[in-house]
Protein backbone atom coordinates (compact mmCIF):
# COMPACT_ATOMS: atom_id res chain seq x y z
CA UNK A 1 0.00 0.00 0.00
CA UNK A 2 1.51 2.90 -0.95
CA UNK A 3 -0.02 6.56 -1.58
CA UNK A 4 3.23 8.33 -2.05
CA UNK A 5 4.16 10.57 -4.43
CA UNK A 6 6.58 8.80 -6.37
CA UNK A 7 9.94 10.51 -7.15
CA UNK A 8 11.54 9.65 -10.43
CA UNK A 9 15.21 9.79 -10.37
CA UNK A 10 15.77 13.55 -10.85
CA UNK A 11 13.86 14.34 -8.37
CA UNK A 12 14.99 11.39 -6.00
CA UNK A 13 18.62 13.13 -6.35
CA UNK A 14 17.07 16.26 -5.93
CA UNK A 15 15.10 15.84 -2.87
CA UNK A 16 18.51 13.75 -1.02
CA UNK A 17 20.17 17.32 -1.89
CA UNK A 18 17.81 19.18 -0.57
CA UNK A 19 17.66 17.36 2.85
CA UNK A 20 21.19 16.78 2.93
CA UNK A 21 22.17 20.80 2.80
CA UNK A 22 18.56 20.77 5.42
CA UNK A 23 21.10 18.45 7.46
CA UNK A 24 24.04 20.18 7.04
CA UNK A 25 22.58 23.43 8.00
CA UNK A 26 21.13 22.45 11.25
CA UNK A 27 24.03 21.13 12.10
CA UNK A 28 25.67 24.73 11.73
CA UNK A 29 22.86 26.39 13.87
CA UNK A 30 24.15 23.53 16.59
CA UNK A 31 27.32 24.80 16.11
CA UNK A 32 26.01 28.32 17.13
CA UNK A 33 24.54 26.91 19.72
CA UNK A 34 27.66 25.24 21.12
CA UNK A 35 30.15 28.10 20.51
CA UNK A 36 32.63 25.51 19.06
CA UNK A 37 32.67 23.77 15.72
CA UNK A 38 30.28 21.25 15.20
CA UNK A 39 30.48 19.25 11.61
CA UNK A 40 28.85 16.33 9.81
CA UNK A 41 31.32 13.68 8.80
CA UNK A 42 29.09 11.41 7.42
CA UNK A 43 25.48 11.17 6.65
CA UNK A 44 23.88 8.18 4.95
CA UNK A 45 20.38 8.23 3.19
CA UNK A 46 17.70 5.88 2.17
CA UNK A 47 14.13 5.50 1.61
CA UNK A 48 13.10 2.52 3.82
CA UNK A 49 9.40 0.84 4.42
CA UNK A 50 8.05 2.63 7.85
CA UNK A 51 7.77 -0.81 9.08
CA UNK A 52 11.57 -1.67 8.97
CA UNK A 53 12.42 1.67 10.82
CA UNK A 54 12.79 0.03 14.31
CA UNK A 55 14.83 -2.30 12.85
CA UNK A 56 16.75 -0.20 10.89
CA UNK A 57 17.77 1.56 14.41
CA UNK A 58 18.95 -1.44 16.32
CA UNK A 59 15.06 -3.00 17.45
CA UNK A 60 12.03 -1.39 18.88
CA UNK A 61 12.75 -2.46 22.43
CA UNK A 62 16.23 -0.69 22.30
CA UNK A 63 16.27 2.19 24.48
CA UNK A 64 16.71 5.31 22.60
CA UNK A 65 16.60 9.24 23.65
CA UNK A 66 14.03 11.07 21.07
CA UNK A 67 13.69 14.54 20.48
CA UNK A 68 10.28 14.60 18.68
CA UNK A 69 9.02 18.07 16.36
CA UNK A 70 5.75 18.37 14.55
CA UNK A 71 5.02 20.60 12.06
CA UNK A 72 0.57 20.35 12.14
CA UNK A 73 -0.30 23.43 10.15
CA UNK A 74 0.00 21.93 6.27
CA UNK A 75 1.29 20.71 4.76
CA UNK A 76 2.53 19.09 7.23
CA UNK A 77 5.80 17.61 8.28
CA UNK A 78 7.66 15.50 11.06
CA UNK A 79 11.02 15.54 12.38
CA UNK A 80 12.83 13.01 15.19
CA UNK A 81 16.77 13.57 16.36
CA UNK A 82 17.41 10.03 17.90
CA UNK A 83 20.63 8.84 19.81
CA UNK A 84 21.60 6.14 22.10
CA UNK A 85 21.47 7.76 26.12
CA UNK A 86 25.55 7.58 25.56
CA UNK A 87 25.56 9.79 22.58
CA UNK A 88 23.14 12.26 24.10
CA UNK A 89 24.84 12.31 27.14
CA UNK A 90 28.00 13.23 24.84
CA UNK A 91 26.12 15.77 23.38
CA UNK A 92 24.76 17.52 26.34
CA UNK A 93 28.77 17.78 27.32
CA UNK A 94 29.34 19.75 24.19
CA UNK A 95 26.46 21.72 24.57
CA UNK A 96 27.06 22.52 28.32
CA UNK A 97 31.15 22.71 27.50
CA UNK A 98 31.20 20.20 30.09
CA UNK A 99 34.29 17.52 30.30
CA UNK A 100 33.19 13.99 28.58
CA UNK A 101 31.38 11.96 30.70
CA UNK A 102 30.03 14.29 33.00
CA UNK A 103 26.53 13.83 32.27
CA UNK A 104 24.56 10.62 32.64
CA UNK A 105 21.33 10.88 33.71
CA UNK A 106 18.57 13.07 31.76
CA UNK A 107 17.50 15.49 34.60
CA UNK A 108 15.73 18.89 34.15
CA UNK A 109 18.88 20.83 32.53
CA UNK A 110 20.00 17.96 30.46
CA UNK A 111 16.06 17.71 29.06
CA UNK A 112 16.09 21.59 28.27
CA UNK A 113 19.29 21.34 26.53
CA UNK A 114 18.43 18.72 23.90
CA UNK A 115 15.04 20.35 23.61
CA UNK A 116 16.80 23.38 22.98
CA UNK A 117 19.01 21.43 20.70
CA UNK A 118 16.12 19.93 18.71
CA UNK A 119 14.85 23.47 18.92
CA UNK A 120 17.26 25.30 16.93
CA UNK A 121 18.47 21.84 14.62
CA UNK A 122 14.76 21.90 13.47
CA UNK A 123 14.39 25.87 12.83
CA UNK A 124 17.67 25.38 11.37
CA UNK A 125 16.75 22.48 9.30
CA UNK A 126 13.45 23.83 8.16
CA UNK A 127 14.55 27.39 6.86
CA UNK A 128 17.08 25.84 4.84
CA UNK A 129 13.98 23.54 3.37
CA UNK A 130 11.59 26.99 3.18
CA UNK A 131 14.56 28.57 1.18
CA UNK A 132 15.15 25.90 -1.36
CA UNK A 133 11.81 25.05 -1.44
CA UNK A 134 9.43 28.48 -0.49
CA UNK A 135 7.62 26.83 1.99
CA UNK A 136 7.69 28.30 5.20
CA UNK A 137 7.02 25.49 8.35
CA UNK A 138 6.89 26.34 12.05
CA UNK A 139 7.28 23.56 13.85
CA UNK A 140 5.58 22.59 17.50
CA UNK A 141 7.96 23.04 20.88
CA UNK A 142 10.16 19.70 20.93
CA UNK A 143 8.99 16.67 23.30
CA UNK A 144 12.07 14.37 24.31
CA UNK A 145 11.59 11.28 25.59
CA UNK A 146 13.76 8.21 26.89
CA UNK A 147 12.10 5.58 26.05
CA UNK A 148 12.08 2.07 23.73
CA UNK A 149 12.87 2.70 20.06
CA UNK A 150 9.57 1.47 18.96
CA UNK A 151 7.37 3.41 22.02
CA UNK A 152 9.37 6.77 20.80
CA UNK A 153 8.67 6.46 17.11
CA UNK A 154 5.56 4.49 16.74
CA UNK A 155 3.28 7.53 17.52
CA UNK A 156 5.16 9.41 14.07
CA UNK A 157 5.00 6.04 11.83
CA UNK A 158 1.51 6.04 12.84
CA UNK A 159 0.73 9.48 11.04
CA UNK A 160 2.81 8.29 8.31
CA UNK A 161 1.13 5.50 7.67
CA UNK A 162 -2.02 6.93 7.18
CA UNK A 163 -0.60 8.02 3.77
CA UNK A 164 2.31 6.32 3.19
CA UNK A 165 4.34 3.43 3.64
CA UNK A 166 7.95 5.09 3.23
CA UNK A 167 9.87 7.74 4.86
CA UNK A 168 13.29 9.06 4.62
CA UNK A 169 16.02 7.87 7.44
CA UNK A 170 18.91 9.94 7.55
CA UNK A 171 21.80 8.75 9.90
CA UNK A 172 24.78 10.85 10.82
CA UNK A 173 28.13 10.90 12.49
CA UNK A 174 28.90 14.58 13.85
CA UNK A 175 30.60 16.24 16.17
CA UNK A 176 33.54 18.15 17.68
CA UNK A 177 37.35 17.09 16.29
CA UNK A 178 37.20 15.61 19.89
CA UNK A 179 34.00 14.05 20.32
CA UNK A 180 32.12 12.30 17.26
CA UNK A 181 28.63 11.22 18.00
CA UNK A 182 26.18 8.72 15.96
CA UNK A 183 22.59 9.88 15.57
CA UNK A 184 19.72 9.49 13.38
CA UNK A 185 17.74 12.25 11.79
CA UNK A 186 14.11 10.50 10.69
CA UNK A 187 12.66 13.19 7.96
CA UNK A 188 8.85 12.64 7.23
CA UNK A 189 7.06 15.32 5.07
CA UNK A 190 3.36 14.88 4.67
CA UNK A 191 2.72 13.92 0.88
CA UNK A 192 1.19 17.54 0.60
CA UNK A 193 4.62 19.00 1.16
CA UNK A 194 6.24 16.58 -1.16
CA UNK A 195 3.36 17.91 -3.70
CA UNK A 196 4.14 21.25 -3.15
CA UNK A 197 7.88 21.15 -2.98
CA UNK A 198 7.14 19.68 -6.77
CA UNK A 199 5.10 22.28 -7.96
CA UNK A 200 7.78 24.88 -6.26
CA UNK A 201 10.33 23.55 -8.34
CA UNK A 202 11.68 20.40 -6.89
CA UNK A 203 11.74 18.80 -9.76
CA UNK A 204 13.57 21.53 -11.90
CA UNK B 1 21.70 -32.14 26.92
CA UNK B 2 21.45 -28.88 26.01
CA UNK B 3 18.41 -27.22 23.55
CA UNK B 4 18.94 -24.42 21.77
CA UNK B 5 17.01 -21.44 22.79
CA UNK B 6 13.66 -20.82 20.44
CA UNK B 7 14.62 -17.39 19.10
CA UNK B 8 10.91 -15.53 19.86
CA UNK B 9 8.56 -14.42 17.18
CA UNK B 10 9.09 -10.51 17.01
CA UNK B 11 5.34 -9.27 15.47
CA UNK B 12 6.53 -5.91 14.34
CA UNK B 13 4.27 -2.35 13.02
CA UNK B 14 0.95 -3.97 11.45
CA UNK B 15 2.01 -7.79 11.95
CA UNK B 16 -0.24 -10.75 13.00
CA UNK B 17 1.25 -14.26 14.34
CA UNK B 18 -0.35 -17.05 15.12
CA UNK B 19 2.04 -19.84 17.09
CA UNK B 20 1.03 -23.49 17.97
CA UNK B 21 4.50 -24.18 18.79
CA UNK B 22 5.09 -24.61 22.88
CA UNK B 23 8.47 -23.17 22.85
CA UNK B 24 7.46 -20.20 20.72
CA UNK B 25 7.25 -16.83 22.15
CA UNK B 26 5.55 -14.03 20.30
CA UNK B 27 6.58 -10.85 21.66
CA UNK B 28 5.25 -6.88 20.45
CA UNK B 29 8.52 -4.92 21.40
CA UNK B 30 8.73 -1.31 21.99
CA UNK B 31 5.02 -0.44 21.57
CA UNK B 32 4.14 3.26 22.42
CA UNK B 33 0.72 4.14 21.26
CA UNK B 34 0.47 0.97 19.28
CA UNK B 35 -2.00 -1.44 20.67
CA UNK B 36 -0.99 -5.48 21.34
CA UNK B 37 -4.19 -8.32 21.05
CA UNK B 38 -2.63 -10.88 22.74
CA UNK B 39 -5.23 -13.88 22.17
CA UNK B 40 -4.68 -17.43 23.73
CA UNK B 41 -6.76 -20.91 22.87
CA UNK B 42 -5.90 -23.06 26.30
CA UNK B 43 -7.69 -26.00 25.34
CA UNK B 44 -5.45 -26.36 21.86
CA UNK B 45 -2.43 -24.10 22.98
CA UNK B 46 -2.58 -21.71 20.16
CA UNK B 47 -1.83 -18.30 20.48
CA UNK B 48 -2.30 -15.10 18.17
CA UNK B 49 -0.98 -11.66 18.36
CA UNK B 50 -1.53 -8.74 16.42
CA UNK B 51 0.20 -5.43 16.63
CA UNK B 52 -2.21 -2.73 15.59
CA UNK B 53 -1.30 0.68 14.33
CA UNK B 54 -3.77 2.66 13.52
CA UNK B 55 -7.54 2.29 14.75
CA UNK B 56 -9.58 2.02 11.32
CA UNK B 57 -8.54 1.89 7.28
CA UNK B 58 -11.91 3.75 6.24
CA UNK B 59 -12.59 0.38 4.11
CA UNK B 60 -10.42 1.80 1.51
CA UNK B 61 -9.22 -0.79 -0.60
CA UNK B 62 -5.46 0.43 -0.30
CA UNK B 63 -5.64 0.13 3.75
CA UNK B 64 -6.65 -3.75 3.66
CA UNK B 65 -3.55 -4.37 6.15
CA UNK B 66 -2.93 -5.67 9.77
CA UNK B 67 -2.07 -2.25 10.89
CA UNK B 68 -5.39 -1.35 10.83
CA UNK B 69 -7.58 -2.33 14.20
CA UNK B 70 -10.47 -2.76 11.97
CA UNK B 71 -8.47 -5.23 9.46
CA UNK B 72 -6.38 -6.83 12.21
CA UNK B 73 -8.73 -8.56 14.67
CA UNK B 74 -10.61 -10.01 12.57
CA UNK B 75 -8.16 -11.34 10.64
CA UNK B 76 -6.11 -12.57 13.71
CA UNK B 77 -9.39 -14.44 14.96
CA UNK B 78 -9.41 -15.83 11.52
CA UNK B 79 -6.28 -16.99 11.52
CA UNK B 80 -6.05 -18.41 14.69
CA UNK B 81 -9.21 -20.55 13.36
CA UNK B 82 -7.33 -21.81 10.37
CA UNK B 83 -5.05 -22.99 12.45
CA UNK B 84 -7.66 -24.89 14.88
CA UNK B 85 -7.91 -22.73 17.41
CA UNK B 86 -11.44 -22.32 19.45
CA UNK B 87 -13.67 -19.58 19.82
CA UNK B 88 -12.97 -19.80 23.16
CA UNK B 89 -10.20 -17.12 23.62
CA UNK B 90 -8.45 -15.73 26.50
CA UNK B 91 -7.78 -11.93 25.37
CA UNK B 92 -5.36 -9.51 26.63
CA UNK B 93 -4.47 -6.20 25.81
CA UNK B 94 -1.42 -3.74 26.21
CA UNK B 95 -0.41 -0.51 25.03
CA UNK B 96 -2.32 2.49 23.92
CA UNK B 97 0.39 4.98 25.47
CA UNK B 98 0.20 8.78 24.92
CA UNK B 99 4.15 9.15 23.82
CA UNK B 100 3.33 13.13 22.99
CA UNK B 101 1.69 15.70 25.28
CA UNK B 102 -1.46 16.62 24.14
CA UNK B 103 -1.58 20.58 24.82
CA UNK B 104 -3.76 22.23 21.86
CA UNK B 105 -7.14 21.08 20.74
CA UNK B 106 -5.73 20.45 17.20
CA UNK B 107 -4.15 17.90 18.88
CA UNK B 108 -6.77 16.02 20.36
CA UNK B 109 -7.03 14.04 16.96
CA UNK B 110 -3.56 13.05 16.57
CA UNK B 111 -3.71 11.25 20.23
CA UNK B 112 -3.80 7.68 18.16
CA UNK B 113 -3.13 5.61 21.69
CA UNK B 114 -6.54 6.37 22.64
CA UNK B 115 -8.03 5.91 19.21
CA UNK B 116 -6.47 2.79 19.14
CA UNK B 117 -7.75 1.87 22.64
CA UNK B 118 -11.35 2.86 21.58
CA UNK B 119 -11.48 1.14 18.38
CA UNK B 120 -9.91 -2.17 19.91
CA UNK B 121 -12.32 -2.15 22.18
CA UNK B 122 -15.21 -1.86 20.66
CA UNK B 123 -14.32 -3.90 17.86
CA UNK B 124 -13.77 -6.92 20.29
CA UNK B 125 -17.45 -6.34 22.26
CA UNK B 126 -18.95 -6.03 18.58
CA UNK B 127 -17.26 -9.28 18.14
CA UNK B 128 -18.48 -10.71 21.26
CA UNK B 129 -15.15 -11.31 23.04
CA UNK B 130 -14.50 -10.27 26.41
CA UNK B 131 -10.95 -8.81 27.76
CA UNK B 132 -10.04 -11.01 30.26
CA UNK B 133 -6.46 -8.10 31.64
CA UNK B 134 -5.31 -4.80 30.16
CA UNK B 135 -2.49 -2.47 30.58
CA UNK B 136 -3.48 0.40 28.36
CA UNK B 137 -2.68 4.10 28.21
CA UNK B 138 -0.22 5.94 30.22
CA UNK B 139 2.70 7.66 28.83
CA UNK B 140 5.10 4.79 28.41
CA UNK B 141 6.15 2.19 25.94
CA UNK B 142 5.82 -1.42 26.59
CA UNK B 143 7.21 -4.64 25.51
CA UNK B 144 4.48 -7.45 25.47
CA UNK B 145 5.40 -11.25 25.46
CA UNK B 146 3.19 -13.90 24.80
CA UNK B 147 4.36 -17.66 26.01
CA UNK B 148 2.63 -19.65 24.07
CA UNK B 149 3.06 -22.69 26.05
CA UNK B 150 1.37 -21.57 28.94
CA UNK B 151 -0.56 -18.44 27.33
CA UNK B 152 1.28 -16.62 30.12
CA UNK B 153 1.57 -13.21 28.72
CA UNK B 154 4.00 -10.56 30.36
CA UNK B 155 4.55 -6.50 29.75
CA UNK B 156 7.80 -4.74 30.50
CA UNK B 157 8.53 -1.02 30.48
CA UNK B 158 11.49 0.77 30.28
CA UNK B 159 13.91 0.55 33.80
CA UNK B 160 11.10 -1.23 35.36
CA UNK B 161 10.87 -5.18 35.96
CA UNK B 162 8.46 -7.15 33.71
CA UNK B 163 4.88 -8.00 35.09
CA UNK B 164 2.38 -11.12 34.53
CA UNK B 165 -0.79 -9.55 33.07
Amino acid sequence: MTNQVAFTDAQRARWDALVRKAVDHSISGLTEMAGSKIAVSDIRSETVDVTEIPEKLGGAGKITVGILLAVEEKPGFHMALLHSPEAAFSIIDILLGQDPGTSNELGELELSTLGEMGNIMCSFFLNSMGDETGIQLMTTPPTVREDMTGAVLDYILAEIMMDSDEVDLLQTTYGTDETQVDGTFVVIPSNEFREQAFQKGLAA
Amino acid sequence: MTTAAVQPTVVGLGEIAVSETAEDTLVSLGLGSCVCVAAYDPINKIAGMAHIVLPDSGGEERRQTAKFADIAIPMLFQQMEEAGASKSLVIKLAGGAQMMPVSAPSQNQMNIGDRNIEAVKALLSGAGRRVKAEDLGGTQGRTVRLFVGTGKVTVATAGKDQTDL
